[in-house]
């Protein structure tokens, strides 16, 4: 996912069928405060990410952001293999507790 | 597979035991990376077992690539990251577990917070509460007032109420505070109910008649040492500028009378405090004090207005806070034993699945489920910070009147908005958050920062902060054999702490 270096911006491409788009706009969500940042569709599932605006003292963006997503892109993906049982957890703990 | 052995009596080799090489589920948990240490994963579950895992161990967990004879499965499987042939037993201990966690929901409100006054002689200007002169009775609550608030507390299910009377300066409100007490133990009586109670007061003017009700009653004191003397009463300033000379014989003779554990006190941290951790430590030990805790500033109500000449960053807090945390290892190394309060509560989180009774770090919320407020006025809130938006005319909190019901408090519009958004697991930025069974939600502090109960994880003092401490004590809990890790370790399990030379020694 080459860098695309602007006066004062940068920008990032990334493919979707790698980062997944909720992963991508939970990700931007969380970075929101610390750049502007557009997400642009582009042909073939890819977005442009563009980080402009950016607060001093956040170097990096781009290579943060890219790790946040696929972090992000991983605990959704261990949230939906787990979620039944997570689920079931809190119901069965929570129902334990109800006064009988 | 059940333990056997064979018709020869042997013992049969341990891969017999595993349900087969790779054929694991993950179980539910969530992960981070922390900044003190790169490479590693940590990795904590539903019920706040955690593990630390190399980056490339991690990726194989997830995907299914760990060998059921590897040491690494084995230690993930103990401490239930995954579930294989033996899930039945992770079962009843993960719920039993949760439950726990969760189990001071079905008590109801343990703490009653009641303002008996406004009045008060001091100024400080981190004061979140519009106090009033000490002349100014017309802030008192009023006798019919507390005969409301005692019916309002005994209607809590809880079997045990901590209540604590605040002010302004509460003992300027005296006489209110022996009403309630009265009451209060004549009808608990026969709720067969037992309370404890708490009074907060710079101590600056206590009589003889006020120490001998407290001790009659076993009162708790509760004070306020900023730290040495010259940033006490910088802090804290009153006409004659002793406001600290005050206290501290205010507390000696508290404890004369009631014992040496009856008086506790809290520090206050302002800006002209960052620079000087050591000292503040430093004068609670001098003045006898087993622990101290260390919180930021809030800024509620009127301390808004003071905030930005007296206020600092959360990064500048945890900057205090790790000088502090370090020389108060020092101090337990050399065998002066002190107490961080933040680091315990959030020790024994992480370590123990047990309630620690610290109302603003829980989810669900500790507004309204864990404690509740009595205002001088009638008012009745969810929390101390929501009575001191109300003091500034927000009164987003307020959940009646203390001549309504509990279940009409409780039914109200503003109890079902502070219920939705009180669940840290289900709020944005905390669900998928690795601290998230450790830490809570904070509806009243959103609302002040954000003006929405649900508030903003990219934005938030209370999410950064404890971000920060999370991060710090895990950095520590990684390498458990440290005299730091031990140290938080005996402080989470209310043991003694033996350092690593004690040991040896022994």
């Amino acid at each position: 996912m080459p860098d695309i270096p602007g006066e004062e911006s940068t920008a990032i491409e990334v493919d979707e069928r790698v980062m997944p788009l909720a992963a991508l706009r939970q990700a931007a969500h969380e970075f929101s405060n610390q750049a502007k940042i557009d997400l642009q569709p582009l042909p073939d599932l890819r977005w442009r990410v563009t980080f402009s605006s950016i607060r001093s003292g956040s170097p990096r963006m781009a290579q943060l952001f890219r790790d946040r997503v696929i972090d992000i892109a991983v605990q959704h993906e261990i949230n939906e293999r787990t979620r039944v049982v997570r689920d079931a957890l809190v119901r069965a703990a929570l129902w334990e507790s109800l006064p009988k | 597979m059940p333990l056997t052995t064979e018709r020869s009596g042997r013992f049969q080799s341990a891969t017999a035991f595993y349900a087969g090489g790779r054929d694991y589920q993950l179980a539910p948990f969530r992960f981070t990376r922390l900044p003190s240490i790169p490479g590693k994963v940590l990795l904590v579950n539903e019920i706040g077992e955690f593990a630390f895992l190399e980056e490339r161990d991690f990726g194989r967990l997830c995907k299914n690539e760990l060998d059921a004879a590897e040491d690494l499965y084995l230690d993930l499987r103990s401490k239930h990251f995954l579930l294989d042939g033996y899930a039945s037993a992770y079962w009843p201990y993960a719920v039993s577990q949760y439950r726990t966690r969760k189990n001071f929901i079905s008590g109801g409100p343990a703490l009653h917070i009641v303002v008996v006054t406004l009045r008060c002689d001091h100024s400080c200007p981190y004061c979140q509460v519009s106090r009033q002169a000490p002349e100014a009775s017309k802030f008192d609550m009023s006798a019919e007032t507390a005969n409301h608030v005692v019916d309002r507390i005994l209607e809590s299910p809880a079997n045990e109420l901590k209540i604590e009377f605040q002010g302004g300066e509460s003992l300027l409100g005296f006489e209110r505070i022996r009403q309630l007490t009265d009451a209060l133990e004549q009808r608990a009586i026969k709720s067969g109910k037992r309370l404890e109670f708490v009074v907060a007061s710079t101590l600056n003017s206590l009589t003889e008649d006020q120490l001998s009700f407290f001790r009659e009653h076993r009162f708790s004191l509760s004070t306020s040492i900023d730290g040495p003397a010259w940033l006490h009463n910088r802090n804290r300033p009153k006409r004659g500028r002793n406001s600290y000379e005050l206290t501290v014989a205010g507390i000696e003779r508290a404890r004369a009378a009631l014992g040496h554990e009856s008086v506790s006190a809290l520090v206050t941290l302002t800006r002209d405090s960052l620079g000087h951790p050591e000292a503040i430590i430093d004068t609670y030990v001098e003045l006898g004090f087993p622990s101290v805790f260390l919180r930021p500033l809030s800024q509620y109500g009127f301390a808004r207005k003071t905030y930005e000449r007296i206020g600092y960053t959360q990064a500048e807090f945890l900057e205090f806070y790790d000088r502090a945390l370090s020389h108060i290892v020092k101090l337990n190394l050399d065998g002066i034993r002190i107490e961080e309060v933040y680091a315990a509560i959030l020790m024994k989180k992480i370590l123990t699945p047990y309630a620690t009774g610290y109302v603003d770090l829980s989810s669900p919320t500790g507004a309204m489920l864990g404690a509740l407020v009595y205002n001088y006025e009638g008012g009745v809130y969810a929390s101390d910070e929501g009575r001191m938006l109300a003091e500034v005319g927000d009164f987003t909190f307020r959940l009646g009147s203390v001549t309504q019901s509990r279940t009409e408090l409780f039914a109200s519009a503003t109890a079902q908005a502070i219920l939705k958004a009180g669940i840290a697991e289900s709020l944005p930025g905390c669900s998928d958050c690795a601290f998230v069974p450790y830490c809570g939600a904070d509806p009243v502090g959103n609302h002040a920062e954000s003006g929405t109960l649900i508030g903003d994880r990219r934005t938030s003092s209370f999410c950064s902060r404890h971000t920060g401490l999370f991060q710090r004590l895990f950095a520590h809990l990684a390498k458990p054999d440290s005299d730091t890790a031990q140290l938080l370790s005996a402080w989470a399990f209310g043991k003694p702490f033996l350092t690593n030379r004690d040991q040896r020694a022994a």
